[in-house]
């Protein structure tokens, strides 16, 4: 566009973005950089320690730390096994929904419901769900005679029962995601499948999948980052972490060594990884989307 | 005719098993929310049958009062109300100008701003909470609104730029022109502007909602008491009442606070789509 007497100065477009620069600075940029500072320091906040510099001595700590190795190992499993469930079950629902028929709106918005309740509220529903002797999934699975199962304090099932929960809000996003890269896919492309003579698997193996490829996979990696990065909510009102370390994830794990027992250089160190890790996730997502 | 006849038995078969996963997603994702539902028309002592009661023989509202008694509610429902109103008037107002602001005009650096503003809007909560704690404490602001409506605003003001700025860069700048030498100053045409973007800032208005309405971490972080507490932080905190897990009051007090949440998924879940999936995209 060519400049005209009365398109107006560059000082005005600097001048609208100014409130909302300023408070976006105040509120995140400020904090992210502070992490850098505080992260370089033992800081002891709940006893009334005094700021002691440490250098790098609390990110050696945590690399030698078998708490830290095991807050990882978790947050690795639950990523990597919540996200492609998700993926699968919201990619099967969304085929199964890519048609026309009565009351696919309402089905639509039941389906897509536990993605906007909110997630903390998600956690208290599943915890009753799952409680002992007064919950209902334990009765209701007595119905095919499997045996009571301590879903939220067996160590060796918490996690899993966590995953069930995030599954359970989570597909829905993945739903959506599917439901619209396959509402994208030109119908050109199955009527020449038709003419071929392709059947149903066939076109979904030859067409279908091809043509959304490129949108599972970033379906796939938003999900991962905030899988490793996200996972607060949940956990703290299903298990808090416990027992015994089995759901300690990452953010959780930040929070907790912060915020609770206020070890803030230590705290800052962890988000620092949060950081990094995001940063990672999200330059290979930049270079998958840019090509 | 035999090969007809048989192709069609098979494809009502399969539309029958699609149909039937269908319904058992359905089912899946109600029957935890049914649970909710059913505890919070039950009294006490039903809640706490063993087996559970999976149909409730005996209906009562009585929850629905005294979640008003065990805990603040009235107090913590404002405070959600207030919170979240402010977080969308800020979010949407200081936004949607910064939006208008980055499109209509380059400025050196206006780029790389809006790259900032992205990158922000991909970085997890969690990576910045210790030291925005600190800065909300040395503020004076914890256990106040106005310190939880600033953390609320770190997640919804980059959103908001982001969704407003793709607003105005489709929006032709003809009508905004045409203002112009009508007369119109340059805040008349981003009026003219912003009426044209009204879809997009009503895009934004549920999805700030929704961010504010629903978060917790920095909820539990800031506040402390019914000045200022959330309903959310207040529900949780029931599972820390004396002698008894109140579930009753407590699933009466979650449904109540999520119905809001019910309204916009059945009324907008087209916007849904929108926000959260082709959002991502673009």
């Amino acid at each position: 566009m060519k400049k005209r007497k009365n398109i107006p100065s560059k000082a005005l477009g600097f001048l609208l973005a100014l409130p909302a620069l300023l408070l976006l600075a105040l509120v995140c940029f400020f904090p992210i950089a502070q992490n850098v500072e505080l992260s370089l320091h033992s800081w002891h906040l709940a006893v009334g320690a005094p700021k002691n510099f440490v250098g790098l001595a609390n990110f050696e700590h945590l690399i030698s730390s078998s708490v830290f190795h095991k807050v990882l190992q978790n947050t690795v499993i639950f990523t990597a096994v919540s996200v492609p469930l998700e993926l699968g079950g919201g990619l099967g629902l969304a085929i199964l929904l890519n048609r026309k028929f009565k009351g696919k709106e309402a089905i639509l918005a039941i389906l897509s419901l536990p993605m906007l309740v909110a997630p903390v509220a998600v956690g208290l529903v599943w915890k009753w769900f799952y409680a002992l002797d007064y919950g209902m999934l334990n009765p209701l699975l007595g119905i095919f005679s499997i045996g009571e199962v301590n879903w939220l304090g067996d160590p060796s099932i918490a996690l899993f029962s966590v995953i069930v929960a995030d599954a359970w809000t989570m597909t829905a996003f993945m739903m959506l995601f599917c439901y619209a890269g396959l509402q994208m896919i030109p119908p050109e492309r199955y009527e020449t499948a038709s003419i071929d003579g392709a059947s149903g698997w066939q076109k979904l193996r030859y067409v279908t999948l091809p043509s959304i490829k490129g949108i599972l996979i970033i379906g796939l990696m938003i999900r991962s980052i905030d899988a490793f990065t996200r996972l607060f909510d949940l956990i703290y009102v299903l298990t808090g972490g416990g027992p015994a370390w089995s759901t300690e994830v990452l953010p959780i794990y930040t929070y907790r060594t912060g915020l609770k027992f206020f070890r803030i250089g230590m705290g800052s160190t962890l988000a620092i990884f949060a950081l990094l890790i995001t940063i990672v996730l999200i330059s290979a997502l930049w270079k998958i989307t840019r090509r | 005719m035999q090969g007809g006849s048989k192709l069609q038995v098979k494809r009502t078969l399969g539309k029958a098993f699609s149909y039937g996963l269908i319904a058992l997603a359905v089912i899946v994702v109600l029957l935890p929310l049914y649970w909710t539902f059913s505890t919070s028309l039950k009294g006490s002592k039903a809640i706490l049958h063993i087996p559970p009661e999976l149909f409730p023989r005996q209906l009562t509202f009585s929850n629905y009062v005294d979640i008003f008694e065990i805990i603040p509610f009235g107090a913590l429902l404002l405070n959600s109300v207030v919170v979240t109103g402010l977080t969308t008037v800020i979010s949407l107002v200081l936004g949607s100008l910064a939006a208008y602001g980055l499109s209509r005009y380059k400025f050196p650096g206006s780029g790389s701003i809006f790259g900032l503003v992205l990158g922000t809007r991909m970085i997890p909560p969690v990576a910045y909470v210790i030291p925005l704690y600190l800065l909300i404490s040395n503020l004076m602001l914890l256990d106040t609104w106005w310190g939880l409506i600033l953390a609320h605003t770190s997640i919804t003001l980059p959103f908001t730029i982001w969704i407003m700025k793709g607003f105005f860069d489709e929006l032709p700048r003809d009508f905004e022109e045409a203002a112009m030498v009508d007369g119109c100053s340059r805040l008349g045409a981003l009026r003219v502007a912003l009426r044209l973007a009204l879809p997009g800032l009503f895009v934004a208005l549920i999805f700030v909602f929704v961010e504010s309405w629903n978060e917790f971490m920095f909820a539990v972080t800031i506040t402390r008491s019914s000045a200022s507490k959330t309903v959310l932080v207040g529900l949780v905190g029931l599972l820390q009442y004396p002698y008894r897990q109140p579930w009753g009051e407590l699933t009466a007090g979650l449904l109540i606070y999520t119905l809001p949440i019910f309204f916009i998924a059945y009324f907008f879940e087209k916007y849904i789509a929108k926000i959260y999936v082709l959002g991502v995209l673009k």
